[in-house]
């Protein structure tokens, strides 16, 4: 990543749509329980994702591999969508 | 890696991962059956030579001999590897850099990674963990090691690695020869060797350096026999024997004590025929070539690589069976969703059916038939898995030993669902199942009265298409109830929306559309009836009452509506029914409340509109947009019928009705058209062109007057610049600012009287001249169409512009090329001019039916070519994009849940699509509740009345 962006720019733009970390274990479980997959099931999202840097710099500390983002997109069929994706580091 | 024999009781199994390594050379001399050792090939009498490449111990071809591994014969054997000692031992050329990255890492005295212990410890902490990719690991390992002087381990300086593409290895400037390679990877512990991206078991870094060769199986590389009776080898068999002489020689010299020179020639040629044996595409090395023909060998790299590689070519996609191919035309006696098949195909492919107490007799009189009287079988598979043969000789033999169990594999017979496709097959509509109707002829047939192309994108002017029969009764359900016709054409999942995009042929919606607006003599309605009905038909004429709506006589045909005409020759008196009556036949009574205003006469206030009320067209001219629309309506109702009845899924069998019926509607519009004819030729042309030439003279005359002006303002605007006392590019800029605006004016100038004739003939339509039927019907065809061959062919333009030639007052640069190229006029028919004139500029005042003059011709046929190019390039960039696109899309799953899943069961979508529909099988708008509610409310109400 050469140049860095700045995250207000990231998360307001018109094509990103709404993501929210979630680090709490049991808040994990729950909802891998509710959607009834395990976390390697999921689609990942890289620490390095635009978005993710620009939600740890908001947060002010890096959001650790392992947590998940839950990311609420609008959908042409189901109106609104909310899914999941697994934070991971990036391959080399 | 050698296979064991095969164990035919073992049950399938998992593949759950496969290990890469290289083999080491006590692997490769356990696993040979025979060591090489002369190239002789083959004896005076043709018999492979003990010893040699062709030995019988690696397996056996020919049919006859026997091999001395396993003693089966041919085709049997699965075939054995040999091997080579070599002399002397070379550079595996696909590990050449590795082992130069290793040389360089490590120290040539103790063998260790010249890193300190405790950064080694790390590294291979983290190959052992698996914490990142080991071949970056070995990267950096490589990187940090390479630059040290000196080991940290015994204090050895560090040599000088230089590397020569491909297989030549320096040390301090000095050939490092794979013997010493060899002898210094030894030393490497296992520690280290693991951290250098190898293996301790798997693969040492000294088997990369070759001391024994493996020699493949004789079945893996089999020689062929030429017309002529010569033998030809098989490219590795040539390359084998070049290693096994070299190797031979190399032997000889060194234990003759030669001197050194030409030992090392040997070496490096030996070199050359391993690394060429195993990839003969290295850049550097001459390309090993055959002696004759001098085309290029395939190494084994090359058997693998590429399109026309072992993994695209025969692993990834293979030829399949029970398929044929042949070009399709269309039959509108065809019931919807069927499709007629070749009696020459059926014959040839055949569907295995297993035989039961049941349907024993039938089978045995279809293999009594055998292979050449259809419907036969070809086949019989008893239950110990043998096959038989039918022949005329064994067939009652055959059908006398068929019993339950056996499978019988019997031609292809009228309703077995089979796939039909047509590339480029870019959606599901392009490969649907249909029902076989076995036929005379050549040619596969379409079901033409309601047309069933549409998805193919197929029409008939020598397109081909496949068809494919599914050999399991599992397959043939799927065929049937995922791929049907009906579901894709009359619910294509498209935009998620139930467009009804079928329709029937051109020629059907011409015919409906004058059937509409016709007064038929009720004699002849009958016999047009007739003629739809087909044998063994749920429809029938005899039980159809037609009320004659009229007599005819003189003054009745001034009296009906001015788009109406009355057909045939009746006498007056006769009584005469509406074409809309008979259409009225095929439509169910519930269909009711249907209106629809059509595009031929919209705002005519009779017939504009096509009204429906209880099954009968009460008024309304059709055409291709109520045709359309008739036919959604009954898809749709027939659905909701279904739902409303509790039955299920309603899709597939209201297709299926609402297409009996348009069957029938299309039948009746062709029938129509053929009894009384619709023809388009030059008469229909020379009256629209009397009619409109000179009001269309004008136009055009107006536009080019026009025209000329602007050109003749442009010229002298240009002439001025020219003269202007400033620099030559400025002049030169200013100039082309000026043409551009010209031409722009002048393009959109001429450009205009096209589309005025267009406008004129819009206004004084005459929906009695086919040539507006055509269009006009929305069968096939523009008005655009008819004014181009009627009156005008309008500007040509060749990328957006007038065709043009290079401008010598903007050729400033290569003066010399103007003196010798042709500028200033577009052909040499015309003067030099700095702006062309109106016809030199592609102006096309004639139509066709005038025909074009010469310079119209010419250019006309320019921009013609245009588009031609232009798609060709456009469907060869979106073909390669889908391409793209479907390899990353084609093993997603939907699993049970509904979540989309990749191949690796990753999880691509938590719901299919979002919201978990098949817009191809959904009912309404997602779940349109009102609609359902409103048809379930009307079928109730009729179903009371009925009552
Ligand atoms: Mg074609
Ligand atoms: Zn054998
Ligand atoms: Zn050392």
């Amino acid at each position: 990543m050469s140049e860095r962006l700045d995250p207000d720019v990231v998360l307001n733009h018109e094509l990103v749509p709404k993501h929210e970390v979630i680090e709490d274990e049991e808040e994990i479980e729950r909802i891998l329980e509710e959607l009834g997959v395990s976390k390697d099931d999921l689609p990942r999202i890289h620490t390095n994702d635009p978005v993710i840097v620009a939600l740890s710099e908001k947060l002010g500390r890096k959001i650790r591999p392992g947590a998940l983002v839950r990311i609420e997109r609008e959908s042409p069929t189901a109106g609104k969508v909310v899914v999941y994706r697994v934070v991971t580091s990036p391959p080399e | 890696m050698v296979a064991e024999e095969p164990h035919v009781q073992d049950p399938p199994k998992y593949v759950r991962r496969i290990l890469f390594g290289i083999l080491p050379p006590e692997k490769i001399r356990k696993m040979s059956k025979v060591e090489v050792t002369t190239p002789e090939t083959y004896d005076e009498d043709g018999y492979p030579i003990e010893g040699g490449v062709m030995d019988t111990r690696m397996g056996v071809i020919d049919p006859g001999l026997r091999c001395r591994t396993c003693g089966q014969p041919a085709g049997k054997c699965p075939g054995h590897f040999g091997h080579i000692e070599l002399a002397r031992p070379v550079l595996h050329p696909r590990f050449a850099e590795r082992i130069k990255d290793v040389l360089r890492a490590t120290c040539p005295e103790c063998g260790r990674v010249r890193l300190p212990e405790d950064d080694i410890e790390e590294y291979r902490r983290e190959v052992r963990e698996g914490i990142r990719p080991v071949k970056s690991i070995a990267a950096e390992v490589v990187e940090r090691a390479e630059d040290r002087e000196s080991c940290p381990h015994c204090g050895a300086e560090a040599p000088k690695i230089t590397y020569q593409k491909p297989t030549t290895i320096l040390m301090d400037d000095e050939r490092l020869w794979p013997v010493d390679v060899r002898s210094w990877l030894e030393k490497i512990p296992d520690g280290d060797v693991e951290i250098l991206g190898f293996h301790p078991e798997r693969a040492r870094p000294e088997w990369a350096v070759l001391t024994v060769l493996p020699v493949p199986p004789v079945t893996m590389r089999p020689s062929i026999i030429l017309e002529t009776g010569e033998r030809a080898e098989d490219d590795l068999t040539h390359k084998l024997v070049d290693i096994v002489r070299v190797n031979l020689r190399l032997k000889e010299s060194l234990e003759s004590g030669a001197p050194e020179p030409i030992i090392e020639d040997q070496w490096d040629l030996l070199q050359y025929h391993v690394t060429t044996y195993i990839d003969n595409e290295i850049g550097g090395v001459p390309v090993a070539r055959h002696r004759t023909g001098g085309k290029p060998l395939k190494g084994i790299v090359q058997r693998l690589k590429g399109k026309e590689g072992r993994f695209r070519q025969n692993l990834a996609g293979k030829r399949v069976n029970f398929s044929a191919r042949s070009v399709i035309t269309p039959d509108p006696e065809l019931d919807p969703f069927t499709l007629g098949v070749p009696k020459m195909v059926a014959k040839e492919l055949t569907v295995p059916e297993r035989v039961t107490e049941w349907n024993l007799e039938r089978l045995r009189k279809l293999v009594l038939n055998g292979p050449d009287k259809y419907p036969g079988a070809n086949y019989v598979i008893k239950r110990d898995g043998s096959r038989i043969r039918i022949t005329e000789e064994n067939k009652e033999q055959v059908a006398e030993n068929l019993e339950p169990g056996d499978i019988v594999e019997r031609h292809l017979m009228d309703g077995d669902p089979v796939m039909f496709n047509r590339q480029p097959t870019l959606h599901v509509q392009s490969e649907l199942g249909f029902r076989t109707k076995v036929m005379p002829g050549k040619t596969f047939r379409l079901p033409a009265a309601c047309y069933m192309g549409v998805g193919f994108n197929a029409d008939f002017d020598g397109d081909e298409m496949n068809l494919h029969v599914p050999q399991s009764e599992e397959a043939r359900a799927e065929v049937h109830e995922l791929m049907g016709a009906y579901v894709y054409h009359l619910w294509p999942p498209k935009d998620g929306h139930q467009d009804v995009r079928n329709s029937p042929i051109h020629e059907a919606i011409v015919g409906l559309h004058l059937l509409s607006r016709a007064w038929i003599p009720l004699k002849e309605a009958y016999q047009l009836l007739e003629e739809v009905k087909k044998e063994g038909d749920w429809f029938d004429p005899s039980e159809v009452e037609l009320e004659p709506e009229a007599e005819y006589s003189r003054d009745f045909e001034r009296k009906i509506h001015r788009l109406e005409f009355v057909c045939g020759h009746p006498s007056p008196g006769e009584p005469l029914v509406t074409g809309r009556q008979l259409l009225s036949v095929f439509l169910p009574e519930w269909l009711d409340g249907v209106k629809i205003r059509n595009q031929v006469c919209p705002e005519d206030e009779e017939h504009g509109t096509v009204v429906i009320k209880r099954g009968r067209i009460v008024r309304g001219f059709l055409d291709e947009k109520v045709v359309h629309g008739i036919m959604g309506e009954l898809v749709h109702r027939y659905a909701a019928r279904k739902v409303s009845k509790g039955e299920g899924y309603p899709w597939f069998e209201a297709a299926e009705l609402a297409l009996k019926v348009m069957d029938k509607v299309g039948r009746l519009g062709l029938r129509f058209v053929t009894r009384y004819g619709f023809t388009l030729g030059m008469d229909e042309l020379e009256e629209i062109y009397r009619r409109f030439r000179e009001e269309a003279e004008k136009i055009c005359r107006r536009a080019i007057k026009r025209a000329r002006k602007l050109i003749r303002e442009g010229e002298r605007r240009l002439r001025e610049v020219e003269e202007e006392d400033v620099c030559n590019r400025s002049r030169v800029e200013r100039g082309e600012m000026i043409e551009r605006n010209i031409e722009s004016e002048v393009m959109a100038t001429l450009d205009r009287p096209r589309a005025e004739v267009e406008r004129l003939l819009e206004e004084n339509r005459d929906l009695f001249n086919p040539a507006y039927i055509m269009p006009e019907s929305g069968a096939r065809g523009s008005i655009t169409n008819i004014a181009r061959m009627a009156l005008i062919g309008g500007q040509q333009a060749i990328m957006g512009e007038r065709p043009h030639r290079a401008k010598h007052n903007t050729e400033h640069i290569m003066e010399k090329i103007v003196n010798y190229s042709y500028t200033d006029r577009v052909t040499p028919h015309f003067e030099k001019s700095l702006i062309p004139g109106i016809k030199e500029g592609g102006f096309v005042r004639h139509g066709f039916f005038e025909g074009l003059d010469m310079v119209e011709y010419f250019l006309h046929a320019m921009s013609g070519r245009e588009g031609l190019i232009d798609k060709g390039f456009r469907t060869a960039d979106s073909g390669y994009l889908h391409r793209r696109y479907v390899t990353t899309a084609l093993d997603l799953i939907v699993d049970e849940d509904g979540r989309v899943r990749d191949s690796a069961n990753n999880i691509i979508q938590l719901a299919y699509g979002e919201d978990r529909v098949d817009p191809a099988k959904k009912w309404g708008d997602g779940m349109d509740v009102d609609r359902v509610l409103d048809v379930v409310k009307e079928v109730v109400l009729e179903e009371e009345e009925e009552e």
